[in-house]
């Protein structure tokens, strides 16, 4: 039996070899879903965006360390209040040969401001304006002094395609068909098998070097296990989402990340309408042993809204202890001495262990009174909770956001504003109550001590009146074969041209 | 109706076992099912070094006790499966003896009805209705019921389509009987038996098929235990942890061989066909 395995092994090995010989700059990565489109307007989907930081160069874009760097952008100022002017790079193609000016800038980001054509418009809503000066030189006009134009350029839904593609009929094409300035140029997509990426040997930004990687093959794998074997096997260099109690078994690279896990709750009836109530809930949560045994140590408890990379982080704000006594007594004060009853839900596949995390925190909830009632919901249906608002009285739903921006507006005012995902759900948020006078006056503020003050104390409200529950920050974790290095990014962006592959 | 063999008991144990477990899982069980201590998480068997006494067989994900989740998943699974076979044996036979009995055009449609159901998967049916009425015990039920009557009616309408004929039928209905007399005092007790033999291999495919949905995620919610969403929680952790899905996995199994070989004895000890054919 032995040897007829041995005999197997050695035909695969002869099979393999020269395959093997051949990919020496090819990789091939995994992440547990395929991307659902290649227009950068029509998705912030955190698998998918992947794809478009490798096609498509942004104005201005962030390095591992979370540094802002000229993109396509080689200088930009503050000519007003409200007017920023953007020297272009000179000289850019695109991946079919033609040039790339400010045209083309114009018209991306003109189709990002109309709302509803997608789904980055808010990250362009203080934009009034776009003029193209000349081929290289940009001018962007704000409604009211806006102090993040230069991070605007880096965000999702910034990555710029020919103006031809900004059309109806010209994104459809360009969802199946990219074409970008990216380090990476497309080659062909089968839907859900695999997405083929080649150099782009033009691309500005090699500074002389020729490219490490050649040739990338995204492969989706959705199953973390089946993901997991692929790496070992070698069939795949680079995988995501590895859970963390599986990091031992492959060789991960890791890094804080900019998002944070946290529970929306409807504070808008009771029980949870009472802050004793919501934190008791949270006192009753035993984070740092989810972290440390649930998360094998992958994470980083927080509070007040914000993850440390972010603009406005208040480090003074610390996360509530596990004090179980604490939390039945504040139930108690505030009027439930027999508990309350939630429902707890997540989208199945929010975050790697989710629904061991749900059964976790539910069983440490019924130690003081709190019965928890689990949801795991497919994903469509959860984008319906978020997407009409639908979280009922009671409900208590798994979320991971980040700040699109890095700063406090991207984040804490991008979903408590009154219409962003949770401003149904908390009163707090209401034009005339001090969060909100706080986010929108720091929203318009130039001077940025000016605007950290403003944000140390909205975090402290948050801090405080928990609208919703504060886990903890993430952190990032890719499985990789010994011969792919790079600096995983804090942004779960993956990319390919900051990757190095050993001879 | 003949003595029940004892080569019977064998096989009837583990069924006797889970049974047992499910019935007195709240003294039984040495430990709660749903809490557990998340330090002490994916500890092995007592008899592997690193297991402990009070955790017989190992602790899951959550650190809770797997033999105490097994004996309380055996409650639902096993609940699960009587109330679902006994729902679809009632309606299937009740619709079989009906439709087999007068024919005609309600059986014509009761027969492409069922043809009409034989040909949709039961799984994507299942999660079409699981999806719209959400999962919960009861929708359960009746999703592994609607997957569970076709069976009963078809072979129970053919069996009373050959017996309306029989004389002692056309006899009482010669002598003036009405025609619910004719199929619950003539008809069902000679069908009985098969209903009962069909009933008992419908229990254990129902517990795989309850055990598929809650695998794929659409039967038993958490933190309710139950074999199949142990199993499934434990499929991504084979290598460090194998208790977790071969102690779940084994309970389906050696149960589910257990009723369908009481099933199998049940089938020669009071079908009259097979022991013919035996003595034959």
């Amino acid at each position: 039996m032995r040897g007829r395995i041995g005999i197997i092994l050695g035909f695969v090995a002869l099979a393999v070899g020269p395959a093997a010989a051949q990919r020496s700059t090819q990789i091939v990565i995994s992440q547990p879903a395929d991307a659902t489109t290649m227009d950068p307007g029509r998705s912030t989907q955190v698998l998918t965006v992947n794809y478009f930081f490798n096609l498509y160069d942004t104005l201005t874009r962030w390095d591992a360390a979370l540094k802002l760097h000229p993109g396509l952008a080689t200088s930009w100022k503050a000519i007003n209040d409200t007017t920023w002017e953007v020297r272009l790079r000179p000289d850019v193609k695109f991946h079919d040969g033609s040039p790339l000016t400010a045209e083309d800038v114009k018209a991306v980001y003109e189709r990002n401001m109309v709302p509803g054509k997608t789904v980055v418009q808010s990250g362009f809503a203080t934009l009034e304006s776009v003029q193209a000066v000349n081929p290289t030189t940009l001018r962007i006009v704000t409604r009211k002094p806006d102090p993040l134009v230069p991070v605007r350029m880096a965000q999702m839904g910034g990555s710029i395609y020919p103006a031809r593609f900004t059309s109806d009929e010209g994104a459809r094409e360009l969802a199946r068909k990219p074409i970008g300035s990216g380090a990476y140029k497309f080659v062909s997509w089968t839907k859900d098998d695999q997405l083929v990426m080649e150099a782009n040997r033009d691309w500005w930004g090699w500074n002389g070097k020729p490219p490490a990687v050649d040739r990338v093959i995204w492969k989706p794998i959705p199953d973390d296990f089946a993901r997991l074997s692929a790496l070992q096997r070698g069939e795949v260099d680079v995988i995501t989402n590895v859970p963390p109690d599986q990091m031992k078994i492959v060789r991960t690279l890791t890094v804080s990340s900019t998002r944070t896990l946290t529970f929306w709750i409807n504070t808008t009836q009771p029980p949870t309408q009472d802050k004793r109530v919501r934190q008791a809930m949270h006192y009753a949560m035993d984070v740092s042993s989810i972290v440390k045994d649930l998360y094998a140590g992958q994470g980083k408890p927080f509070s007040g809204g914000l993850a440390d990379t972010d603009f406005g982080y208040n480090p003074a704000l610390k996360p509530y202890p596990y004090d179980p006594a604490l939390a039945k007594k504040l139930l108690a004060d505030a009027g439930y001495p027999n508990g309350i009853d939630v429902t707890l839900s997540a989208g199945i596949g929010t975050i790697v262990n989710d629904k061991q995390l749900l059964e976790a925190i539910a069983d440490m909830w019924s130690k003081v009174g709190i019965r928890a009632r689990i949801e795991m919901m497919e994903m469509a249906a959860r984008q319906k909770v978020n997407n009409e608002r639908l979280l009922p009285p009671n409900g208590v739903m798994l979320i991971n956001p980040q700040s699109t921006l890095l700063d406090a507006d991207g984040s804490l005012w991008r979903l408590f504003h009154p219409n962003g995902f949770g401003g149904k759900y908390w009163i707090g948020n209401q034009p005339g109550q001090r969060f909100h006078d706080l986010m929108e006056q720091a929203r318009y503020t130039l001077d940025s001590r000016k605007r950290k003050e403003l944000y140390t104390e909205a975090t402290k409200i948050i801090h405080e009146e928990k609208p919703w529950l504060e886990l903890f920050q993430e952190v990032v974790i890719y499985g990789v074969s010994k011969r792919v290095s790079f600096k995983p990014r804090p942004d779960y962006r993956l990319i390919v041209s900051e990757m190095t592959l050993a001879k | 109706m003949r003595r029940l063999r004892w080569p019977l008991l064998l096989p009837a144990l583990p069924v006797i076992v889970a049974v047992a477990a499910a019935l007195l899982a709240p003294w039984v069980a040495p430990a709660s099912p749903t809490s557990g201590n998340l330090a002490a998480r994916l500890r092995p068997p007592a008899w592997i070094s690193g297991g402990s006494g009070t955790r017989l067989l190992g602790t899951d994900l959550l650190g809770r006790d797997l033999l105490s989740r097994l004996i309380w998943g055996a409650r639902i699974s096993l609940l699960i499966a009587l109330a679902a076979t006994v729902l679809g044996a009632v309606v299937g036979s009740l619709i079989g003896l009906v439709s087999g009995y007068y024919r005609g055009r309600i059986d014509r449609v009761v027969t492409k009805l069922i043809d009409v159901q034989l040909a949709f998967p039961f799984v994507l049916l299942a999660i079409a209705v699981i999806a719209v009425a959400g999962a919960s015990i009861p929708v359960l039920v009746i999703v592994l019921a609607i997957g569970s009557w076709v069976g009963h009616a078809r072979i129970i309408r053919g069996l009373v389509l050959s017996l309306r004929e029989r004389d002692y039928v056309q006899a009482a209905r010669a002598l003036g009987a009405d025609t619910p007399r004719i199929l619950f005092r003539h008809l069902l007790p000679e069908i009985l038996s098969v209903i009962l033999i069909l009933a008992t291999f419908d229990v254990g495919r129902i517990i795989i098929l309850e055990s598929t949905l809650s695998f794929l995620g659409l039967g038993v919610q958490p933190p309710t235990p139950s074999w199949g969403s142990d199993l499934r929680d434990a499929a991504a952790y084979v290598r460090q942890a194998w208790w977790t899905s071969v102690f779940p996995g084994l309970a389906i199994m050696v149960v589910v061989l257990g009723v369908n070989l009481v099933g199998d004895a049940l089938r020669d000890a009071l079908d009259p066909r097979t022991q013919s054919r035996a003595r034959a």
